[in-house]
Parts: C-alpha cells; structure tokens; sequence
C-alpha cells in the first residue's frame, strides 16, 4: 500500500512539475510566402518565415520548437527550428516569428519537378503535451524562374589552379565562378587567413549582385595579400540572405608566398596604360605603357594562365623599342580561340636580361 | 564524292540515303594546300556519328635552314624584298619581331638581341597586301648557348614554417612546409612540377594526410619532322570550343598532335570529372565513375587564313554539381571560327548534341540536348589608322535545359540570348556597351512558364591627366537595367515574376608612385512587379588606401559598407581593415592589423580581429616572427569560443631557386 501511496504521489509531483513548465499552446501557424518557387534546374535555399500564434495560460516563459519539415514528395528537410518565448501574461496571446533558409538539393527539387506542384509542411509545438503540434504548409511551385538555384561553382585562382605558388609582391586573386538558373541576389564576402600566425579568416570584400536567368558569372576577389611569406588560405563565404546557397564557407583553397630568390634583384614595375581591363581581343589593338629607365626593348606577352603551371609560357608575344605596340593578324589568330587572356609587358636591358616586368592585365 | 579544281569549299552529302550518309569537305588552294576529310552519319541521329577524318593533307615544304646563330648575331633573312608589293611583318616562333626589322641591301635583318633562349627557332615571314596577308616564306634555325649548359634546368620554391603559439588556455606547436618544385629540360622535350603542402594543422591538410601533393603536371614533347606530339600527365586546361568542352581544368591525361604550321590539330585526352588536389586517384584515370575522355580534331585548311574547323567528341561518368549520384554522359561538337579582313573581322559558330543518364541503369530517363553558339565581330574603326577603335559584335546563343555535359560543367542551360555589344576606345577613354534578350525555359518542360529578360549595360573608364600630385587618376562606371516580361503561362505555372532592376557603380582610382586611393559607390533597386513584390535597394560605399608613407611605415586601410533595404530582412554591415608595417633602422620589422565587422543583419553577428607582430631575417633564408592576436564573436575563429586571445612565435625559412 505504502508503495502505491509513493507511486502516486510522485506522479502527482510530476504533473504538477510539468504543469509548472506547460505555460502556453501554439494556436495557430503561417508561413510566408505562402507560395515558393523551386527551380528544378539544380539546388537552392529558400526563406521562409514562419509566424506563430501562441496562448499563454501562465507566467512563465514557454519554448516552441520544430524538429524538421517535410516534403509531398517525402523529403525531410530543414533542421531544428526553436524559441523560448517569455510570457505576456496568463490568458494573453503572443505571436512570434521563426526564419529558416530552406536548402533544396538538387535531387530534390529535380524530384519536385517531376511531381508538379507540391508541399512543404513543417509543425510547431511547445511543451504541452496534450496540444499536438500545429502544421503550417507552404506550396512549392517547379518554375523556370523560381529560386536561384546554382547548377555549377568552381573556386579556383587566375591562373586556373587550386593551389598557387607565388613570389612576395605579386598580384593574386581568387576567381569564383558559377552557373545559375532562375532569379535571386547573391551575396557574400571574399575572407582570406594568414600567413600563417594570424590564421583567422577576416572579410577583405564583399560581392552583391542580383543573377536572373541563365548565365555564367564570374566573381573576382580583391587582390589577395601577398606582401608577407607564408601559407594563406582564401574562401567565399555565401551570405545568408542570399538565395541559392547554404550560408556556410564554400571550399577553401590555400596559396602559399614565398620570397623572390635572393640571388635576383628585385624587378623594376612596368605600369600599363592601354587597352582597359576587360577590353577584349580585337584587331590591330595598340598596347601601350610608360618607359622604363634602362630598357632597351620591349615585350608585350599574351597568356591564358597567371604565373603557376606548365601554361605559364605565353601564347604569342611582340617585341618593339617603342613603349606601345601593334597587334598584327597572325597574332590576334593564336589569341583568337582562348577563352581567357591576360598581358603583361617585360622591359629587357641592351643584354636582352629582363630588368623590369608588369603586373598582369586581363583582357578577355 | 565530288572535288573542287579551284581555291574554295564544297561540301557534298547524298540527301537520300537509307541506312547510311556520307559527308565530305574538300578544298585545293592555289598555293599548296589540298585538304580532304569525310565521315558518315545515320539517319534518326541526325547528324555525325564518327568525327571527320583527314585523308589527304598536303603539307607545305620545310622551312629553309639558316644554320647555327650565336646570341650576339644579326639574323639576315636571304630574300630580296625591293620587288615585293605590300608590307612584310616577321614572327619567330610566336613572337611578332616587325618592329626590330630593318632592310639592309634589300635583305631584312633581325637584331635578336639577347631575348631568345638557346635552340631552334622559326622564322615565319608575312606579306600583308590590303586586308588581307599570306604567309611568304618560313626559315628556322639554331640559336647556340647562352642561356647556360647542362641538360635540365630546374627550380623549388617553398616557404617552411615551425610555429609555437597558446591560445587561450591551450599551447600548440604546429609546422608546415608548402611549394612546388619545377623541372625541364633545355630541348623543351619534358617540362613539369609538383606542388606540395605538408602540415600539422589539419584546416590546411589535404584529404587529412599531413603530406600531399597538391597540382601537378608532367608534359613530354617530341618533334616529329614538321609535327609535334605532346603528352600531359597531370592538372591541364581544356577549352576546346564554347559548347562542349570549355573552361575545364581538371586532372588526367592529355595528348596533342599539331602539324608544325598548325594545320592540323589532333587532341586526346582522358580526365577526372571532379576539381581534386592529393595523391588520392593520382593520374585522374583511376576511378571508372569519376572519369571522362574524349578527342578534338582540328583542321585549318587554308594556309594564308585562320579560318579553323574543329570537331569534338566526349563520353564518361561522374557525379554533377550537387549531385551524389553517379550518372553518365556523352556527345560531340563540331563548328568554326576565323577571320577576314585583317582581323579586323571576327566570327564563329558551333553546335553541339549530348546525352545524358542521370542514374545510370535507374529509372530516371535519359535526356538529349542541343546548343548552338555563334557570333561575329567587326572593327568598325580600326587603332592603327586612327588611334580610335569602335567594335561592334553579335552573339546568339541557345543552349537546351538537357544539355548536361560534364566536359562544360559551367555552361547556362535552358535559354535562347542575343546579344549585341560595342566597345570604342581613344586615347583615354574606353566605353561599352551590352543589350542582351533572353527566352528563358527554352527545351525545357511544357509545364513551366517562359519569360523574356532583357537586359542593356553600359560601361567605361576616363583616364584623367594628371591631377594635384597623382601620376594617374582613372574615372570608371558601369549601369544596367534589366527587366523580365511574361512569354508564356501553362495551366499550371504561377502568374508573372516580371519585375525591373536597374542599378550602377562609380568608382575613382588615383594613384601617385607611393600612393593608391580608391573611392567606389553603387547603387541596386529590384522594382518587383508581380504578387510577391519582393523589392531590394542596395547601397554600397567602398574606400581603400595603400601608401607608403615614409621609407619605413607602409599603410594599408580598406573600408566597406552595405545598407540592405530587402524583402526578409533591413541591414546594414561594415567592414573595416588597417594594416600598418614599420620597418625599424635595426632589422626588426613591425606589423599591425586591426579588422571589424558590425551589422545588424539577423544573419550574421559584429566581430573584431587584432594582430601585432615583429619580425626580423635570421641569416639569409630564415624569419623570426613574434605575434600576438585577439579576435572576438565573428572574426574568432581558432578555438571555437566568442574569443580567442593568441601569442606566439614563427621560425619561417624560405627556399626559391632556379626556375
């Protein structure tokens, strides 16, 4: 008998301890939009604000929480939504809202695709045990002008590789390129570590631009540090905000400077005039750039690639005495087919020794 | 099959064939070349089943020896030029030397001038008559010495560090080594490097392994009479043509075939599908699922012309972006570009079919697809009459939503564009301009809507003289407006997105010897005109400085703000980074960096980063670097915690020789 008594007894505590902590119920949840394009094209991120209704029946705080959505076609998505939600007052209604970006694989959205329109169902519920969870469903509409959503992303250094070796003082930047479909902004912050004794990433800038309908961008990052010695890291980080990524790092990849060799004195700069960046490969283009005391000649050298690899030889080049030269036919021919371009000029003393060099200019 | 008796082009294919078409293209030049290449296709597949094969190719005669030449020496090219009616122009190798020629008794006589390495050389000399030039006579010879003996010639740079530090609470003692060490060989017939990355810290590691390799890649070269084989084991760019194989760089193996005079171009090549690093699948070939090969031959059958027919084939599995699942693919390209007129005319056009399973033997259906891209480029000014150049060019580009390749991973899928652009440069100025229309959903599903956006840019750059003390002081924009309107709306698919988004960068560069200051601001406003009236306005204000402001102090500031006026969330963020390094009169130098990062964003969080440092050479390759670091929230990253407080000290030494 003594032991019924302590059995009850305890589970009367319990429900009183639970009763305690059970303050308030969800009544009532909506999502917006209530409609969300997916792109079955390839994968992408979705935002969704889910608003909900809650009934205070105590004063103490109450947490509503969501373990994971669901898809009509039967994909959990999403993680753990949650909020601990202070009372307003017993008999008092509070409404609160919870963002969550929505990560669409590509699997997934393909899947959508092919099963027309469909569902997103997410429930919410706080600690009252006998008031279940309360669903709120979003439609998810396949469209060709949906969701950003990025079918390709390479990140990779100028001269294509993804590990780069360069000399203090050279110029350097990360490329990050990607193919989207659909519509959406995209932003997000190049962050480079090192060398290698300051190690934490840090912003050096950041990139916004709204992408719409299929197109191949290409996103440059600011000239990367290469004043000091050491192992550097580079990386992209997607903001949250924008649609189509998740908004963690993409890949990381390193770059490592080292000193010029000791045995060479350091070269002299070559400032480039003209063309402009970006100017393209055109007929009888003159390059131009300011003299350099000491140079007996010129050479104008057109490369696909920065400086790494077995393509760094150039693909064609020309020589002159004069501080501009002329692009002639035959030349444009062997610069015609490539896709990338970039020249420099190299000033030669009367020995035909390189005494001066420019940084690289892209120009396609 | 049918022949040309005089310079030109025919194609000829029987039109009714049954099982079975045969295709030929064939020209005969008055000159000396004769070309012929043919192949088949079959009926329901629509166009070329096997690549076009080359019959006949009638080289040109070999280049005239000049002999042997020492560094010092004039090169006199043995042909009277007095009687020749045009302008000539002279290349060595891929070297444009017109402007170091002079005429000496009615011979041409180069200055070499100490610019060329050792070895044979190729004279290639041109006669330019009007707009258009051939090729009038090629010479090759041997440059001696010079640049060293010995039959390798080789190179390393690395930098090695030891680094002892405590964070927070925690000492660590972590080293790395990383670099690349380069060979080759003084006849060019082999050439290569390995990069390499050794590292206890494993956010540096590759696949874990505290040693790796990171790029590599060995190439073989070997002449044969006029031609040339070359064979790339290691990390390699393709970009073939704009369809099919473009802007791939991937690791495997490739070979090359090229006609001396680059008629004809033959290229194998077997590749990862996936961008990898380490010594995992090594040559690329290793792993069936992870694997594409594939060939191009190109042909460029007149002499005197740049006028290139090239062809491509690819077959292989792999995983696509985003994508876990292995599927498998293949296809073929084929088309041509050139130009006319002295250049100053440019075009091309290639089409493409592939095929794509994207499980393998899963349920999923097999897709096809095609693409097309063309374009044409005129100068309608040309810079060498008139310092000024004015380019007009057209590009039309449809490309099906099935067109999967993973030889061109990064190609826009699902569109039909045009785009018209023109660039005019003079002395200072350069301005462009883009407008560009695009059928959205194009081979796509039935059920999806179609839109049109349209899209017109402008761009350019000002180069002031020079203002106050900066040596160079450069103005540059860029605008845009872009808007998307309604085609087509199935039963099923949402009303309208179209919206209007217009926006613009101004950006002004001023530089002085020891000083660069750059001042930029934009501007973004989305305008969305259907149910979802998702409206943005973006502001951004960048400003960076980099000076050296005495002989010992270098300053670096750069600072960026955004304000976000958008659907979801109102932000705005700031970032802020000083670098300062002084270099005392007694080796130490001194290094100082300070970062922020503030926002109100729900998305992200403030942050701040300091880093002082002092460094000084030990002997001639080594460093000796005293640091301590303090970041917060955002920037602290090392311990996992909203603060990191760090001090310690690097013994960094430095190898780079050779090259």
């Amino acid at each position: 008998m003594a032991v019924i008594r302590i059995i009850l007894t305890t589970f009367v505590l319990l429900l009183s301890l639970q009763s305690a902590h059970a303050q308030a119920v969800v009544v009532s949840v909506s999502p917006a939009p209530a409609t969300v394009r997916v792109n079955p094209g390839g994968s992408s991120a979705i935002t969704v604000r889910w608003t909900i209704r809650l009934n205070f029946f105590g004063p103490a705080a109450e947490t509503v929480s969501s373990a994971s959505g669901v898809t009509s076609t039967g994909v959990t998505l999403g993680g753990s939504l949650s909020k601990r939600v202070p009372s307003p007052g017993a008999g008092q209604t509070e409404t609160i809202t919870l963002t969550e970006r929505l990560f669409i694989d590509r699997n997934t959205a393909e899947a959508i695709g092919a099963a027309g329109p469909s569902t997103y169902t997410r429930s919410f519920g706080s600690t009252v045990a006998t008031n279940g969870p309360i669903p709120g469903t979003i439609s998810l509409q396949p469209s060709s002008g949906g969701s950003l959503s990025i079918r390709n992303l390479e990140l990779i250094f100028d001269d294509d590789s993804r590990f780069a070796v360069v000399e203090s003082g050279d110029a350097l930047n990360a490329r990050l390129e990607i193919s989207s479909l659909g519509r959406g902004s995209f932003a997000g912050r190049w962050e480079v570590s090192g060398p290698t004794g300051s190690a934490a990433f840090r912003p050096i800038g950041r990139v916004s631009r709204r992408l719409s309908g299929a197109v191949r961008t290409v996103f440059e990052s600011p000239n990367l540090r290469t004043d000091r010695p050491g192992l550097y890291q580079v990386r992209f980080v997607p903001e949250a905000v924008t649609l189509g990524l998740s908004p963690t790092p993409l890949e990381v990849i390193s770059y490592s400077v080292v000193e010029p060799d000791a045995a060479e004195p350091a070269a002299k700069n070559v400032n480039l005039l003209s063309p402009p960046p970006g100017f393209g490969v055109k007929g009888a283009t003159r390059f131009a750039w300011q003299p350099v005391p000491g140079a007996a000649r010129y050479r104008v050298e057109f490369s696909r690639t920065d400086a790494v690899g077995l393509d760094r030889d150039f693909l064609a080049a020309i020589e002159s005495r004069q501080t501009s030269a002329l692009l002639r036919q035959f030349t444009l021919r062997r610069l015609n087919t490539e896709t990338r371009l970039f020249w420099y000029v190299v000033a030669f003393d009367g020995a035909g020794t390189p005494i001066a060099v420019s940084s690289k200019r892209q120009l396609k | 099959m049918q022949y040309l008796t005089k310079p030109g082009l025919t194609l000829c294919c029987r039109p009714r064939c049954t099982d079975q078409c045969s295709i030929s293209i064939g020209c005969v030049s008055k000159n000396e070349d004769i070309v012929l290449i043919s192949g088949f296709f079959k009926p329901g597949q629509n166009w070329l089943l096997c690549l076009p094969f080359v019959l006949l190719a009638a080289l040109p005669a070999r280049a005239q020896d000049l002999g042997t030449i020492s560094p010092g020496d004039q090169l006199t090219l043995p042909l009277n030029v007095t009687q020749l009616d045009g302008e000539i122009a002279i290349e060595i190798d891929a070297i444009d030397v017109t402007e170091l020629a002079a005429i000496v008794n009615g011979q041409i006589v180069l200055d070499l001038g100490g610019t060329l390495n050792s070895g044979s050389h190729e004279v290639t000399l041109y006669l330019f008559k009007g707009d258009s030039y051939r090729i009038l006579e090629t010479y090759s010879f041997e440059l001696s010495g010079g640049s060293g003996g010995g039959l390798f010639s080789y190179g390393a740079q690395a930098t090695h560090e030891v680094e002892g530090r405590r964070v927070n609470s925690e000492n660590e003692l972590e080293g790395s080594s990383s670099g690349q060490v380069s060979l080759q060989t003084r006849d060019e017939s082999f050439s290569g490097y390995v990069g390499y990355i050794a590292s206890s810290r494993e956010e540096e590691q590759i696949d874990n392994k505290s040693l790796n390799v990171t790029e590599y890649a060995l190439r073989f070269q070997h002449d044969l009479g006029e031609s040339r084989v070359s064979a790339t084991l290691g990390h390699q760019t393709l970009d073939f043509d704009p369809v099919l194989v473009d802007s791939l760089n991937r690791r495997g193996l490739g070979l090359t075939f090229t006609s001396r005079d680059e008629i004809f171009r033959a290229d194998l090549f077997s590749l990862q599908t996936q961008s990898t690093l380490g010594v995992e699948n090594f040559t690329g070939l290793q792993d069936r699922d992870d694997r594409m090969q594939g060939a191009r031959l190109a042909l460029r059958p007149f002499k005197r012309a740049d006028l290139i027919f090239s062809a491509q084939v690819y077959e292989g599995a792999g995983a696509l972006f985003g994508d876990s699942i292995v599927g498998e693919g293949s296809g073929y390209s084929f088309g041509f570009d050139g130009s006319l007129r002295d250049g100053r005319v440019r075009f091309g056009a290639h089409y493409g079919r592939v095929w794509w399973d994207d499980d393998g033997d899963g349920p999923v259906e097999n897709v096809t697809g095609d693409a097309v891209n063309a374009f044409a480029e005129y100068d309608l000014l040309s810079g060498e009459e008139t310092n000024r150049q004015l380019t007009v060019g057209l590009t039309y580009d449809v490309v099906d939503a099935d067109f999967v390749s993973l030889t061109n991973p990064g190609l826009p899928v699902g569109h039909q564009t045009f785009a018209f652009s023109a660039n005019y440069t003079a002395n200072k100025l350069y301005l462009g301009f883009l407008a560009r229309t695009q059928e959205t959903n194009f081979g796509g599903p039935d059920e999806l809507e179609t839109d049109r956006i349209t899209r017109l840019q402008f761009d350019g750059t000002y180069d002031f003289d020079p203002v106050l003390s900066f040596e160079t002081t450069t103005l540059s924009f860029f605008a845009y407006s872009e808007w998307q309107r309604r085609l087509d709306t199935p039963p099923m698919a949402l009303p309208n997105f179209d919206y209007l988004d217009t926006g613009f960068d101004v950006r002004l560069d001023l530089s002085t010897a020891l000083t660069q200051v750059s001042v930029g601001y934009g501007l973004d406003s989305l305008n969305d005109q259907n149910q979802f009236n998702e409206d943005e306005l973006r502001h951004r204000v960048n400003l960076s400085l980099d000076t050296q402001a005495t002989e010992a102090l270098y300053i670096s500031l750069a600072a960026g703000s955004e304000w976000v006026d958008g659907a979801f969330d109102d932000f705005w963020v700031h970032d802020v980074t000083l670098r300062a390094d002084y270099q005392t009169n007694f080796d130490w130098l001194f290094g100082l960096e300070l970062s922020t990062t503030q926002t109100n964003s729900i998305f992200s969080e403030d942050g701040f980063f300091a880093h002082l440092e002092a460094s000084r050479p030990i002997g001639k390759f080594g460093e000796l670097v005293l640091y301590g670091t303090w970041a917060d929230d955002f920037l602290a990253v090392e311990s996992g915690n909203t603060h990191d407080a760090i001090i310690g000290f690097i013994f960094r030494a430095n190898t780079n020789f050779g090259r």
